[in-house]
């Protein structure tokens, strides 16, 4: 389900604006509203600022109505504190098909002016990322701001949603002095809220209308490694439902079972089985073995492969699946398209099956207590019956719950990812188990750091007159697997001038022979090797000290952490190894001795042996946490001491 | 560049006239033919996922709009390639009608998926008022690798465009392309061909029109250093121009107004008092007076198009400087100006002083390349100055950019090495405009390197010193910059993810003619350095050695087009570790070749080891042909700079 709610502008959109930005404005009395920040406003401070404007006012505010219309109401107000902040001359207002623009207004206060109404026409940009979809984006501009310009936007719609559901990002990708979600229901509702991402505060009440606050917001810094701003935001979710006996013609969700049943129902015939439905499913099915791991793994690679990823999602088809029978036919279709098929083509098999929603983008988007729609992706879980036989490669990808027993996660949308594994975007998310009434949050598997690995093994051959044949073959599994066959697959020859590259950046003098890649072993694997020769080592050239795990250091991503705030986070658990080989090298060279360390979540291993002219060395890093929190940053630069300082051996190939 | 400049008269095309270059343009089989199926990937030609057997176009240009018929068949070899079954068609139905469709997936086993009309979806992209930008989408259904699909359709469009440029090489080969133009009879419109010369493409002009027809059209490579994609590409420029009916006339006309712009803004009154200005000896020849006016001009006045976020900040709280000068006198008053203003300035006190002074038209080569044949003067993206002695060839010109911060007699690289346009009074000639000789554009960086064993770490103090051409492109984007992202951008310059940088300033950024300047002190996290080592080997390679052009890829397509040639001189004091005063000096490495040469020397001293290394490129393009013999000589400065320093215990610790 790839449906988000809007909130940024566009580049499209501001290119356009550059079009259209005329002088086109007059004299004018701002609102109340406004007028209170106008006047409260200080005047832009002296010098380069470290922002070039700022938020002063933002203010978003639903009102319910008992007929199911909800009146959207967002206010804005922003100051440009630099000479680069032509963008506050640009507001904006989220919207899809659902709603009508009722109201678009903007005014301009220069400093040390009078207040002037923006006549420009309104724009609206389509912006959704699917291929055929109703998002868009009502912007407006305002001419000539200048440092220390004040700028007030309002946008008025109607909308007629499908369900309610109230979720709120406080962030504006500036400072904001004060930001307000203000809800309005009918009488006698019930109101609840969470803030998914920490503490927040609670609204104020005043009769039928709750409003949450926050004041003198940071705008999130965003640094490498680490989350996004829009991930660090703070976030309100609210259940607004109506009092029992009360009718109200949309769905609201007191529970997450609730949500789960509505969603059902969405689904209801959606797997209605075809003549050409159930053919595909036997033949593909056919083919694998009697176990539901054959079975899943049969029928999670036809729909993975067989079924491009589309994304239609006009009205109600951003969230309701297509009928299964539709989707095997135009072999297109989003997330829930393919689940669905997935679903429908197990049932054949007799295998039972859940939807699950959970979001692929962004993290901490669901509350435990507080159902709303933070998902933007439909997976499956595949329940096991007890003694289920599970192949190791599947193991990363089963949850254990009390109620549904386990389940196997599987993810047909990612054509990159093999089935058996799971993409490191959803590991430990929070998904939605869809199964009626007896639907429930389930936290996605993701911590096995052997779910995600690099192996590499290099072979190193000395000829009789000292020059070098190295075979070096890197195998992918789980997320770097995804990542490798990605790339690959937009060009197998950019991928592979890549991996010559890096080899020739460890050897440069390398004549590169051969370069082979086995794209999906039937281990889910990507398996690459690149197969070089070398001039003769000279004594005293610099190959005559060779590192004996050559690039290895580089596979752990490091940033700089004494000015750091936020945490680094690798996004998965990983295992790395090295496994290197080197024959024919004078007995001089040795093998390094055993070397192991261990410490909060990960450990490094380093040993070697020596045979009749070769010298076998293996170097191991799990690393069993992705985050590290800036109180863990001394633990962390022990790990990164450790990698560098282990993978820094080096090998006497000096005759 | 191939000029295939095709002049269709401003006569109404007819059918009779147009004859020879018709094409129909309808539906394909639709079953797939023997070659088809035989049709397999092959990733060396670029069809790793698919092909595209047929794209073919046909425009008719009326004065009430555009007919279009368009049909495109291609073949799919993975589920990479699924995508060229989504169909959008630039569409808006309140501005044009769609006619015919049609498309279809035809599966490996032969059997026919269509897409119906009906199908396709209008989606609206933009709206401003009534005016709408929107497309039609469909996607066809059932693809699956070995299928061929195919689509087509006639449209009405009311709108057509001043200028458009097709492209006939896509990042997938195209088997068969066709395209034809019949432009409005009412204006003159011209039709360019580039980069087709070596491919199977042939231009077939009739009286008004022109049909381009391609065969077995290979993908295009994307490679680093390499010219920029718009001229990489095999493609077409069709586009109508003003009532100058001769090539000449054009540029002519253009360089014409440029000359007026200049004259009427270097009014004489204040060139004069600007000259006063000047302390010029009484005795100095015409080049020297014109390098001290330049001089000058770069001292004095500042360029607005390259500002600090610092200056901008300042101008912007004087009110005053909001309205933006016009005049040479708001120049000369506020002592800044646009690029181009200081442009008109100096030719103006250039033509007092004595000299022939002329505006040259030049384009930035990084984006693409100057086509005079091409009657637009949209590709002109800078403003330069060239100055001579009266009487002089236009080869004894020098051609500057007041302004820059450059020294006299450099522009910045990437208007260089290309021609440019001069605006003489004899009308428009093309010149060229040469790059900076490498020993104008050298970069010293000197660094010292201590290490910590007791912390395992190193310390670092480096700075790096530019003339010409080094560091001008990172002043041109650290200067804009807020103080935070300027931080963010020389902690990443003077160390990068292995760094702790402690200090990283480029303290001259306010003076636009200094040259680069950035000083830095960094710890090297990744020194792997212990108190108990007997040996320790520090490799040589770290920041303070300017990065080599990485050209590792075995082989090439494109010639090579570096930014500018260069010196990069480095010296490095490295203090043996504690304790550890026995070193090794590595070998001397000396590499000559015919794009450059790179030499690496160490030698003992007191405290540890001094090591110099200088590579130089004197190459600004190298042919293809030419690629393997300049990636060996980079190949062996890469291996040269990962020397390996070694020290080994002396005082009997530990």
């Amino acid at each position: 389900m790839t449906r988000r709610p809007l909130r940024f502008g566009s580049a499209a959109a501001l290119a356009l604006l550059g079009a259209v930005l005329l002088q086109d404005e007059a004299a004018a009395k701002l609102p109340d509203w406004a007028r209170v920040i106008a006047d409260a406003a200080e005047p832009a401070p002296a010098g380069v600022p470290e922002n070039a404007l700022q938020v002063l006012f933002s203010e978003t505010r639903y009102l319910i109505h008992p007929d199911g219309s909800i009146r959207l109401r967002r206010r804005f107000a922003e100051q440009a504190l630099g000479v680069k902040a032509g963008e506050i001359g640009v507001g904006w207002f989220g919207f899809d098909e659902t709603a009508r623009m009722t109201a678009t207004r903007a005014w301009h206060v220069p400093p040390g002016d009078r207040a002037r109404r923006s006549w420009l026409p309104p724009i609206d940009v389509s912006v959704g990322g699917a291929f055929l979809d109703g998002m868009r984006l009502r912007v407006m501009a305002v001419p000539g701001i200048r440092k220390g310009s004040l700028v007030f936007f309002e946008f008025e719609a109607i909308d007629r949603p499908y369900f309610l559901s109230l979720t709120h990002l406080f962030y504006e990708g500036a400072p904001v002095k004060v930001a307000r979600f203000e809800v309005e229901t009918p009488p006698g509702w019930s109101v609840r809220w969470d803030w998914p991402r920490g503490t927040g505060p609670g609204p104020a009440v005043a009769g039928n209308v709750r409003a949450w606050e926050l004041r003198d917001i940071e705008e999130p810094e965003e640094e490498p490694l680490g989350p996004t701003r829009i991930q660090r935001a703070p976030l309100l979710v609210v259940s607004a439902v109506p009092a029992q006996d009360a009718p109200f013609p949309l769905p609201a969700f007191p529970t997450w079972a609730a949500f789960s049943a509505w969603y059902e129902i969405l689904l209801r015939g959606r797997q209605d089985p075809t003549p050409e439905l159930k053919a595909t499913a036997h033949s593909s099915l056919a083919q694998s073995g009697p176990e539901i791991i054959d079975k899943v793994m049969a029928a999670g690679r036809f729909v993975r492969d067989s079924v491009r990823y589309l994304a239609v999602e006009l009205g109600i088809g951003g969230f309701q699946p297509r009928p299964a029978a539709e989707t095997l036919l135009t072999r297109y279709g989003d997330c829930k398209d393919k689940g669905t098929l997935f679903r429908a083509i197990l049932s054949e098999g007799g295998v039972a099956s859940y939807p699950v929603l959970v979001n692929l983008s962004v993290a901490d988007t669901v509350s435990k207590s507080i159902p709303s729609n933070g998902f933007d992706h439909f997976v499956v879980a595949v329940p096991l019956p007890r003694g289920t036989s599970i192949p190791p490669q599947f193991v990363p990808t089963v949850v254990d719950d009390d109620d549904l027993g386990r389940l196997l996660i599987v993810d047909t949308t990612d054509e990159r990812t093999s089935i058996g594994s799971l993409s490191a975007h959803l590991g430990g998310k929070i998904g939605l188990v869809v199964a009626g009434d007896a639907g429930k949050l389930l936290p996605l598997p993701g911590a096995d750091p052997g779910a995600h690995r690099i192996e590499r093994r290099i072979n190193v051959a000395m000829g009789p007159d000292r020059s070098l044949s190295i075979e070096f073959l890197s195998k992918y599994i789980g997320q770097p697997a995804a990542d490798a066959r990605a790339e690959y697959g937009r060009s197998s020859i950019k991928r592979r001038r890549e991996i010559e590259g890096r080899v020739l950046r460890i050897w440069p003098d390398a004549a590169v022979k051969d370069y082979s890649a086995q794209y999906e072993t039937s281990g889910g694997e990507f398996i690459e090797t690149v197969t070089t020769r070398h001039r003769p080592v000279l004594a005293g050239g610099p190959e005559s000290k060779a590192s004996l795990f050559p690039g290895a250091s580089d596979d752990v991503p490091r940033v700089p952490l004494d000015r750091r705030k936020t945490a680094v986070d690798y996004g998965h658990p990983m295992t790395l190894r090295y496994d290197v080989r080197y024959e024919g090298v004078p007995v001089t060279a040795a093998p390094p001795s055993l070397r192991e360390t261990k410490g909060d979540g990960w450990s490094v291993r380093v040993e070697g042996s020596r045979e009749v002219g070769a010298v076998t060395a293996s170097w191991q890093v799990v690393l069993s946490r992705r985050r590290f929190e800036p109180e863990a940053f001394p633990e962390l630069r022990r790990f990164w001491m450790e990698v560098t300082s282990s993978a820094g051996s080096t090998i006497n190939l000096a005759p | 560049m191939a000029l295939c400049a095709l002049l269709v008269s401003p006569t109404r095309p007819s059918d009779s006239n147009a004859g020879w270059t018709h094409i129909k343009i309808e539906p394909g089989a639709k079953s797939m033919s023997a070659a088809e199926k035989a049709l397999s990937p092959d990733a060396a030609s670029g069809s790793q996922h698919g092909i595209i057997l047929i794209d073919e176009t046909e425009r008719v240009d009326l004065a009430r709009g555009q007919e279009i018929a368009h049909r495109f068949r291609a073949k799919v070899f993975s589920s990479e390639a699924r995508g060229l079954a989504d169909v959008t068609i630039p569409f808006n139905s309140a501005q044009g009608t769609l006619g015919k469709w049609w498309g279809w997936t035809i599966l490996p086993d032969g059997r026919v998926l269509p897409l119906a009309q009906e199908e396709l979806k209008e989606q609206e992209l933009v709206r401003i008022r009534g005016f709408r930008i929107g497309v039609l989408r469909g996607a066809l259904p059932g693809v699956e690798p070995g299928s061929v699909i195919e689509y087509g359709y006639t449209l009405w469009d009311r709108r057509w465009s001043r200028m458009s440029r097709v492209t006939l090489q896509k990042d997938w080969p195209v088997v068969a392309f066709r395209y034809r133009w019949s432009p409005m009879g009412i204006m003159p419109a011209a039709f360019r061909a580039y980069r087709t010369e070596r491919l199977s493409v042939k231009n077939t002009k009739g009286v008004a029109s022109v049909l381009v027809i391609g065969k077995n059209l290979p993908a295009v490579r994307t490679e680093p250093w390499s010219p920029p994609d718009n001229e990489l590409r095999a493609a077409i420029t069709l586009y109508y121009y003003g009532g100058e009916d001769r090539l000449k006339d054009y540029w002519n006309l253009v360089t014409d107004r440029i000359r007026g712009s200049a004259r009427s803004f270097a009014k004489e009154r204040y060139i004069k008092e600007a000259l006063a200005s000047l302390s010029i000896p009484a005795d100095a020849d015409l080049p020297a007076r014109l390098r001290i006016a330049y001089d000058w001009l770069g001292a004095h006045l500042a360029n607005t198009d390259l500002l600090t976020a610092e200056q901008a900040e300042a101008a912007a709280e004087d009110e005053d400087e909001h309205k933006p000068g016009r005049s040479i006198k708001d120049l000369l008053e506020r002592m800044e100006g646009s690029g181009r203003q200081l442009d008109f300035l100096f030719i103006g006190m250039a033509r007092a002083l004595g000299a022939a002074a002329e505006v040259v038209l030049a384009v930035d080569r990084t984006d693409h390349y100057l086509d005079l044949a091409l009657l637009s003067d949209q590709q002109i993206d800078t403003t330069l100055v060239a100055v001579r002695a009266p009487g002089d060839s236009d080869d004894k010109a020098v051609v500057v950019d007041p302004g820059s911060g450059l020294p006299y007699g450099q522009i910045p690289w990437w208007f260089s090495g290309l021609k440019g346009i001069s605006s003489s009074p004899k009308g428009a000639r093309d010149v060229m405009l040469w790059p900076s000789d490498p020993r104008d554009n050298v970069s010293e960086t000197t660094a010292s390197i201590t290490f910590d064993a007791a912390a395992g770490n190193a310390m670092v103090r480096w700075s790096r010193r530019g003339t010409g051409q080094q560091g001008l492109l990172e002043r041109h984007e650290l200067s804009p910059m807020t103080p935070d992202r300027r931080r963010a951008w020389l902690d990443q310059y003077c160390g990068g993810d292995d760094f702790e940088v402690s200090r990283a300033e480029a303290p001259r950024l306010h003076d636009a003619t200094a040259g680069l300047l950035v000083e830095c002190e960094a710890t090297l996290m990744t020194a792997s350095i212990q108190a108990d080592q007997d040996v320790y080997r520090f490799a040589l390679d770290g920041p303070w050695f300017t990065r080599l052009p990485e050209l590792t890829a075995v082989t090439r397509v494109h010639p090579v087009v570096f930014s500018f040639p260069r010196v990069d001189r480095t010296i490095l004091e490295i203090e043996s570790p504690g304790g550890m005063s026995d070193r090794s000096v590595p070998d001397p490495v000396t590499i000559e070749s015919p794009y450059g040469h790179y030499s690496l020397s160490a030698k003992a001293t007191p405290a540890g080891l001094r090591v110099e290394r200088v590579f130089s490129l004197v190459a600004l393009g190298v042919p293809q042909k030419e690629y393997e013999e300049l990636r060996r000589f980079l190949a062996s400065a890469r291996r040269a700079d990962m020397t390996v320093l070694e020290f080994r215990r002396t005082d009997g610790a530990p």
